[in-house]
């Protein structure tokens, strides 16, 4: 290795000190020379034929020199940089070149940063916290979560250098000044920040001396956005009161713009509150809700803290063996940097599909490059055949076209990066519609100028070794003949499988396109199983009463609260409203996304202790006919209902088809377990399927139990006999008159239902964006492929036209040549996407076949226009050939 | 890396080794003593010999230094290293067995 680095010095010495280099050169053979003279004169020559003597036996010093220098190798590094000045050279005489193969390139490499970028902001990139590598995310117990007496026992218990836990509550109504609205508050436990290392921009974070739980804190931090868009930037933010569901709690802090939450996947929590009785009544034994994160204490391993866990966790479950059951067990310890940590979604997964749709562009890409070396090494033919006649060897010759290559990577890297940048910074600007801020930071740093680099060199060797290869090997006869040979795998064969592939490849990314286009468009017209276009959905959140908040850990139950029935009469008298319902959650929203519920059922006479995992649901009477879903059997909820030793049940379709084959469902009872031991319900009616958290879901079971009339929160559902757009603005009036302290938030429900759409309508805009920018570079090397063609067959071409070829017959030769190339591009394109679509299937509506063959006509149209648009100009061009000009040059 | 040796280069570098092994030397001066030695049977192309030295210095064979000639000139000394001292010792008992095989060869004809 030493050896190596001191032969690597001397040579960039020998090349930057090239002139001592040579010069030392020249004393030493000079001495030679006279050495010899001086013996030729002691024989009795004089000095000048002695002179002439020894120059003659020395023979050429130039050569020698040359040798001599090749011998320590500088020759290398020499060659490439005459290479380089060279090529750069040659390629400054061809600008449209240059250009489209950087645009092509551009687009490639530019493609598969951004996705590297998002890659390295969404999964590399650790939450912002002091030293994140000592941080772990773990998990204890049998569920994912444990109480907040259970995170105290295991915080105390000193098993590593600090213990934090999270929540994410439900929505809130915030106030601030005259102005409410809803948020997602993040809440924390008191040493959160002190755990996590994070520094204030402004004010102070709490910590475990101000804002612990037995003190019913009543602080706020709140994040840079929130000050900006909620509070207007005001300066003075610390110290102002903020109202959160009521209880006023005191603005201590704001976060730093670039920090980044302990969720990841880009989300940044709006208002972080400490754990207190007065929000979360909750904070008992039984009710696991905090996830962890902990602090390894100074040169602590991951495999020492599982071990110090492992041994507070089983003292904690011998102490409460069945509240904390299972604790002995770790179930997972993660570093936070570990990006194995991120399960909540399957974005590893999603970001696979991405590097392989943008690595599919990428080649198409390389191809175009390849395709105009190509050209280029053709158009050279003859001054690389006089160049190996005159004996540059062949690695010399590879070297040097690949030097073309490597610019021109070079180019289009640089443009890349710009677009990375200009890209990147759209999506840092982006506002997508999810529940909770979704804020990207992405910057340009070293890594991405890692990656740059990384890809111009696959892109040299991709898109230049080939061509460099092929046109190093001329030979000097046919050369001189100013003529390609007519070999049967000529350069024009290669190019032709060039773009062959490219439409293959790009077929299969329009394949994909188009699937998505498709999807989107069947999921949205896709039957839900409830009427969307005339529902309306309001979500409001009442101030909680005042003798509700003072109450402490008893509001949980179900008599405090706002009367919702109350409201829903206000919403039936306004003019249109044909009904108005209220539920617990709306399905296909994000309110939704935890409807299932898991555990054992008994339906006595049929099943015993049997685990079911069913959709669940609380609504009130009307809510049926509200969102239009038939009642298939029975009746709906009424007043009756309410109170009575047995609660109503309504089951749907699919439950009694599974379960209750052959009997009556209506008046079968059913007994659940509760938190108070076992519910019994009796069913009443039976519903029609409908889909509940996702619209791709299987149909499966679901219950609809009666809501309680009073509760601090409400989701209204109103149908009316006229389109939901014009209602939005009166059911806001109505609800906000109602209640002026409520937070009050109204959309359609096909504005409800965007985040259930969001997954395919983002593939369908990514996907989308690659195959059309594939099919262009595909046109690119379309368009480059015939006019070369064209070109080298002017001679041919002005023959046949000579002998009385028409131009339309021309045009049309031309256009033969392109179609062919593009169909056999097509079949194989659309070989390969029949087997590879299936495995999009997982992101499909069932309704959508993998195969769908609409998609593959519309992708085969698609490319069958773009390639006549890529051909309509060389075919021209062609027709235009004046064919005593053509035999001239001949 | 190495360049292809074939029998005639690989016996110039042998023959360069050999000869400063005794003290450093200029480029002249091998060239001379190769062809006293010979009986003056082995001519050394010039042509050859400075590609050659400047090969063997590259591979660390042997390392040059200025220093002042006979006649007090400036001249490029040529000196044996350690690895060259060993490059040396195999590669005579590698030639002394192709000779003893060539002369048997011979001798049977």
């Amino acid at each position: 290795m030493f050896r190596r680095l001191v032969s690597l010095g001397s040579r960039l010495r020998a090349l930057f000190r090239r002139d001592r280099a040579a010069q030392e050169l020249d004393d030493e053979l000079r001495y030679h020379i006279e050495r010899q003279a001086e013996q030729y004169r002691a024989r009795g020559l004089s000095p000048g034929e002695a002179r002439q003597a020894a120059l003659r036996e020395f023979g050429r010093v130039t050569q020698i020199q040359e040798e001599c220098r090749d011998a320590r190798r500088v020759g290398l590094m020499e060659n490439f940089v005459r290479d380089l000045r060279f090529s750069a050279r040659n390629l400054m005489k061809a600008p449209v070149l240059v250009l489209t193969a950087g645009i092509s390139l551009s687009l490639g490499i530019g493609g598969t940063t951004v996705v590297y970028s998002l890659f390295q902001e969404l999964v590399l990139t650790p939450p912002t916290a002091r030293e994140p590598h000592r941080l772990i995310d773990f998990r204890m117990g049998t569920g994912s979560r444990v109480s907040f007496p259970e995170y105290r026992d295991l915080s105390e218990s000193q098993a590593l250098d600090g213990i934090a836990g999270y929540s994410m509550g439900r929505q809130m109504n915030l106030r601030a000044d005259d102005d409410t609205f809803a948020a997602y508050p993040l809440f924390v436990t008191a040493n959160f920040f002190e755990v996590l290392g994070l520094r204030p921009a402004q004010g102070r974070l709490f910590a475990a001396g101000d804002a612990s739980a037995d003190v019913d804190p009543q602080l706020a931090v709140v994040s840079h956005g929130f000050w900006q868009t909620r509070l207007a930037g005001d300066p003075d933010v610390v110290g102002r009161v903020l109202l959160v569901n009521g209880v006023p709690h005191t603005i201590h802090g704001v976060l730093p713009r670039e920090v980044r939450s302990i969720f990841g996947y880009g989300t940044a929590p709006e208002i972080y509150l400490p754990l207190s009785r007065l929000l979360f009544p909750d904070l008992d034994r039984r009710s696991g809700f905090l996830a962890l994160i902990g602090r390894l204490k100074p040169g602590m391993s991951v495999e020492e803290a599982q071990a110090a866990l492992t041994v507070a966790g089983t003292r904690l479950e011998a102490g409460y063996p069945i509240e904390s059951k299972g604790f002995g067990r770790v179930r997972r310890v993660l570093r936070l940097d570990d990006p194995a940590r991120l399960t909540d979604f399957p974005i590893v997964p999603a970001f696979l599909l991405l590097f392989a749709v943008v690595g599919v562009v990428f080649l198409i890409a390389c191809a175009n490059l390849a395709g105009v070396l190509l050209a280029r090494g053709t158009a050279r033919y003859r001054e690389t055949a006089i160049r190996a006649a005159l004996g540059a060897d062949r690695a010399r010759l590879v070297q040097h076209f690949l030097m073309e290559g490597f610019l021109l990577a070079c180019f289009g890297t640089l443009l890349a990066l710009g677009l990375n940048v200009l890209l990147t910074e759209i999506l840092n600007r982006a506002t997508l519609p999810t529940p909770i801020p979704v804020l990207l930071q992405i910057q340009p740093d070293a890594g991405l100028l890692a990656a740059g680099f990384v890809l111009t060199l696959f892109t040299t060797l991709l898109g230049g070794l080939g061509p460099a290869w092929q046109a190093s090997r001329p030979r000097l006869s046919v050369a001189l003949k100013q003529e390609e040979p007519a070999t049967e795998f000529s350069r024009l064969t290669w190019r032709k499988i060039l773009v062959g592939g490219q439409v293959a490849v790009s077929f299969i990314l329009l394949v994909t396109a188009a699937l998505f286009l498709r999807n989107m468009r069947l999921a949205t017209e896709t039957k839900p199983g409830f009427d969307v276009e005339p529902v309306s959905w309001a979500e409001i959140i009442f101030l909680p009463d005042r003798e509700a908040a003072a109450g402490g850990a008893e509001t949980g139950g179900g008599e405090k609260g706002k009367d919702l029935e109350a409201v829903a009469v206000e919403l039936r008298s306004i003019p249109g409203v044909e009904s108005a319902a209220y539920a617990g959650r709306v399905p296909l929203t994000h309110d939704a996304m935890m409807m299932h519920r898991y555990g054992p059922i008994d339906i006595p006479g049929v099943l015993s202790e049997t685990p079911l995992l069913r959709s669940y649901n609380s609504v009130s009477p009307g809510y049926f006919q509200t969102m239009g879903i038939p009642l298939l059997e029975g009746r709906d909820f009424d007043e009756r209902d309410r109170g009575g030793d047995v609660e109503s049940l309504i089951v749907n379709q699919t439950f009694v088809d599974r379960y209750l084959e052959r009997r009556s469902p209506i008046g079968q009872t059913i007994l659940e377990e509760a938190r108070t031991g076992k519910a019994t319900r009796r069913i009443i009616g039976v519903a029609a399927n409908s889909k509940y958290s996702s619209l791709g879901e299987e149909p499966g079971a679901a219950f609809y139990y009666l809501i309680p009339r009073r509760a601090a929160a409400g989701n209204f559902l109103v149908r009316a006999n006229r389109p939901a757009e014009t209602m939005v603005a009166a059911i806001g009036q109505t609800l906000r008159k109602y209640d002026p302290l409520a937070a009050v938030n109204v959309r359609t429900m096909r504005q409800g239902l965007t985040f259930a759409f969001l997954p395919s309508q983002m593939g369908m805009l990514i996907l989308g964006s690659f195959g059309l920018v594939g099919l262009f570079l595909a046109m690119i090397g379309l368009y480059g492929m015939l006019a070369y063609s064209v070109s080298r067959r002017t001679s041919e071409i002005g023959i046949r036209m000579a002998l009385g070829a028409t131009h339309s017959e021309v045009v049309r030769m031309a256009l033969r040549e392109s179609l062919a190339v593009v169909g056999v591009g097509a079949v194989a394109g659309l070989g390969i996407s029949l087997v590879l679509t299936r495995l999009l299937a997982r992101f499909l509506v069932p309704a959508l076949s993998p195969n769908d063959p609409l998609s593959l006509l519309a992708t085969l149209v698609c490319l069958t226009a773009a390639a006549l648009v890529a051909s309509w100009l060389p075919a021209r061009r062609a027709a235009r050939i004046d064919p005593m000009a053509a035999l001239r040059h001949e | 890396m190495g360049e292809p040796t074939d029998l005639l280069q690989g016996t110039l570098d042998l023959l360069i080794l050999k000869t400063i092994a005794l003290e450093p030397m200029h480029g002249w001066a091998i060239s001379q003593r190769i062809q006293q030695i010979s009986n003056e049977v082995l001519k050394v192309q010039q042509g050859s010999l400075y590609p050659a030295l400047h090969r063997l210095e590259h591979q660390g064979w042997i390392q040059a230094e200025w220093g002042a000639s006979e006649n007090n000139r400036r001249a490029k000394y040529y000196s044996l290293t350690k690895a060259g001292r060993k490059q040396l010792n195999s590669e005579t008992s590698k030639w002394s067995r192709l000779s003893a095989a060539v002369n048997l060869i011979l001798a049977e004809g």
